[in-house]
């Protein structure tokens, strides 16, 4: 199998991180897998003693579970548009980023929808989705939109690894007999003749066509039941771009992070240049001004209709007193720094837009809590003799565990990823002007 | 060269520092079980502490109020409702499954039991007799008593009923299209029946889930109210409409009660029907069903061609894989 120079050299960087496992992955692992054995112990709790350990009550149903699941499930929409849209307009630039948007994806996709299993009360109930469904409502587009695009996040991970696959398969990586057997299993025998070219080439633009129609579609779905629900904040007919939007504009942040930190570890400053963040940081602006576009439209709106529970609504979200002081996070730090840091020469370093991409994800994180838990505070019918704390949601102990397990999950995916194989593309890797492929 | 007295010394040191570990977990089973004697050897505060806390259960048993009222019919039926409830920080609450007496007392105060029933989930127990088994005081009265016992959490309690015996009669009319009822309240008297004048009367029907009031009117001097029956009500699958007539919460006759059952609603099947689909009906529209199907179709037929694709792949590639 051929490989370019580029490729060859990304595939010596990344060899050592295959073929052995640092005492310091050892302990990385071992943190992973405790936190998520102790966020087990805390599911455990809330099967046998019910969702009271929870915050979430008679008022409040959907907790920070809800907001964990929106915002992976953002995420992934966001790594498929941004390497559907890369790999579809044959951005060279991108290139190094497709393989990392793609894991994003598929993380995301993996880990969101298991906090919509940790809302559900009755497990046993589960399968009663699929034998009577109702398709009127957005809950069960939702669940068979989510599972099609994992579908399709597993196919376009695994078709834009194929080609990788035969050149691990064919290079002297000193791998177990067990890896090797199964690259050359996952790789199908590709040899990278023009026949086997134009079939793979045609079924990654074939499904990187589909899934950014897709990615747009879930992302509406997920933002209509909300929209489709009579509750002050949520019945809004900007819902469905507003959550494509915000969904791409996390994920392009989250994308930052795990460039940064990528680039950072593996020491890819050859492969990963300024250049790359300076684009990423061109999407982050144009993206932040579109989101603060969107938040500034439906409060605005919201506002001028006076509409008594909206006014409640707006009252709570901007009231210092109330969610004041989240509200101002949110738009400060998810909105107006982004756009002060990319759109400022100066300021649009690596190292800066990392800590701005960090703190832009908690503040879209914060955004989505602010969309849940102030409407569900806010009930249309006023409820007689209710105790306060059914009214008021806080978060308990448990679902931080879980929250912190789905997080672990998350960076376990992405680490025993990079175990087996590389976080960039080596087999069509092409950063230098006429680079030529070599004999691997 | 190793001495016999080296050995034996070597043997004396080992013993001595067996009988040395020997002393140490003696010394440390004796210490895990002084407690467990120690234990066992102190009074028995426990029964002193029950025996306390059952003295202050007792002193806290909750107050139980019994009320007792009659449903007089027109075919010699009484039904009585013993209400137990009982309060409970700050309020009265209904007491389902407690056993409750009724009684017949005579004027030497003597008391026949009549039978007892279980309170339901509210709070009432029910027992229906005829009034050919009880016996009239010389004033013409029914004396009743119902009583619950009590037990260790609730005081026991009572509540007694002069009762005089009466029937409410009622008499569909149906003329023109005009459906009446012609009402007529009597009181039993050692005299012979009495008109009940005066007396506010009500006119429900059955509905799902309680009745509904449709007409009311109070009765003449002979005891006697003619009230119009609404038209265009809606009955059961033929029609019928089941209708009550009450005279309240009197304090001499108790509720007064007449049942019938007319064929004067229009016929309402209870039978599920088939909905049209809409947004709200159990059937999603037609559009949704093809678009919804359209648009999942066309993602999956695209996955389908991928997948076939990767078969095409490993077809085109050479029948055997090159070994690293």
């Amino acid at each position: 199998m051929k490989i370019t120079t580029s490729g060859s050299e990304v595939l010596r960087t990344f060899s050592p991180q295959i073929e052995h496992t640092s005492m310091r992955e050892k302990v990385w692992i071992t943190i992973l897998l405790a936190t998520i054995a102790f966020a087990g112990y805390a599911l455990y709790l809330q099967i046998t003693e019910g969702h009271g350990v929870t915050g979430m009550r008679d008022n409040v149903v959907w907790g920070i579970f809800i907001v964990n699941f929106m915002f992976l499930i953002g995420l992934s929409y966001a790594g498929a548009i941004i390497s559907g849209l890369l790999i579809l307009f044959k951005v060279s630039w991108g290139q190094p980023l497709i393989r990392l948007s793609q894991l994003m994806t598929l993380a995301s996709v993996i880990v969101g929808p298991l906090f919509i299993l940790l809302c559900v009360g009755r497990f046993d109930r589960l399968h009663y989705l699929f034998l009577y469904p109702r398709l009127q409502s957005p809950l069960t587009w939702d669940v068979l939109a989510v599972m099609t695009f994992l579908v399709g996040a597993v196919l376009f991970l695994y078709l834009g690894l194929i080609r990788d696959f035969a050149v691990y398969r064919d290079s002297n990586l000193k791998v177990s007999k067990w890896k090797h057997n199964l690259y050359r299993w996952l790789a199908l025998g590709y040899v990278g003749n023009e026949a086997q070219k134009k079939t793979l080439n045609a079924s990654i633009n074939l499904l990187a066509i589909i899934l950014i129609p897709v990615s747009i579609m879930v992302a509406s779905i997920l933002s209509w039941i909300f929209g489709m629900t009579l509750r002050p904040g949520w019945h809004s007919t900007i819902f469905g771009p507003y959550f494509v939007l915000g969904a791409i504009y996390s994920g392009v942040g989250l994308l930052i992070i795990i460039t940064w930190y990528t680039r950072r570890v593996y020491k890819l400053e050859k492969y990963i240049t300024p250049k790359h963040f300076d684009y990423l940081a061109y999407m982050m602006l144009v993206l932040a001004c579109g989101y603060g576009y969107f938040t500034f439209s439906e409060y605005f709106t919201s506002w001028y209709g006076s509409e008594k529970w909206d006014n409640e609504l707006i009252e709570k979200l901007f009231s210092p007193h109330e969610y004041g002081w989240w509200t101002f996070f949110a738009n400060l730090a998810g909105v107006v720094i982004p756009i002060i840091f990319a759109a400022i020469p100066k300021l649009r370093k690596p190292d800066y837009l990392f800590v701005v991409a960090a703190i832009m994800v908690l503040a879209m994180w914060v955004k989505r809590y602010l969309i849940v838990v102030p409407t569900l505070e806010t009930p249309l019918l006023p409820v007689q003799d209710t105790r306060m704390e059914y009214v008021h949601y806080s978060i308990t102990w448990v679902e931080w565990a879980l929250t912190f397990g789905g997080i672990a999950l998350f960076f376990l995916i992405f680490t025993l990823a990079g175990k087996f194989i590389t976080l960039i593309e080596v087999s069509d890797l092409k950063l230098k002007e006429n680079e030529e492929s070599i004999n691997q | 060269m190793i001495m016999k007295k080296d050995i034996a010394a070597r043997k004396g040191n080992q013993l001595t520092r067996w009988s040395c570990y020997m002393v140490l977990i003696m010394g440390m089973m004796w210490t895990a079980i002084t407690p467990v004697f120690a234990q066992e050897t102190q009074p028995d505060t426990t029964a002193q502490v029950e025996t306390e806390t059952e003295e202050v259960e007792e002193e806290e048993t909750i107050k139980s109020r019994m009320s007792l009222t009659a449903d007089q019919f027109p075919d010699s039926t009484i039904i009585l409702n013993g209400l137990l409830r009982a309060k409970i920080e700050a309020s009265y609450q209904k007491i389902p499954g407690r056993k409750v007496s009724f009684f017949s007392v005579n004027p030497e105060g003597e008391e026949t039991q009549l039978g007892d029933t279980i309170t339901g989930p509210n709070g009432i127990a029910t027992l229906r007799l005829n009034k050919t088994n009880l016996n009239m005081n010389e004033e013409g009265y029914y004396s009743l008593l119902a009583r619950y016992e009590g037990d260790d959490k609730m005081d026991g309690s009572e509540s007694d009923l002069l009762l005089r015996p009466a029937k409410l009669l009622m008499e569909p009319i149906e003329a023109d299209s005009t459906f009446m009822l012609s009402i007529q309240a009597i009181a039993e008297s050692t005299e012979g029946p009495l008109p009940i004048a005066a007396a506010p009367v009500s006119v429900y029907i059955k509905r799902m889930f309680s009745s509904l009031k449709v007409a009311e009117g109070e009765t003449d001097e002979a005891g006697m109210v003619e009230l119009e029956f609404p038209s265009g009500l809606a009955g059961d699958a033929d029609g019928n409409l089941e209708i009550t007539v009450k005279i309240e919460e009197t304090e001499e006759y108790g509720n007064l009660t007449a049942l019938s059952t007319q064929k004067w609603g229009y016929a309402v099947s209870t039978a599920p029907q088939e909905m049209k689909r809409a947004l709200w009906s159990p059937h999603p529209p037609t559009w949704m069903v093809i678009t919804f199907f359209i648009l999942m179709g066309a993602v999956w037929i695209h996955f389908a061609i991928i997948i076939i694709n990767l078969f095409r792949i490993k077809a085109q590639g050479p029948h055997t894989t090159p070994k690293a």
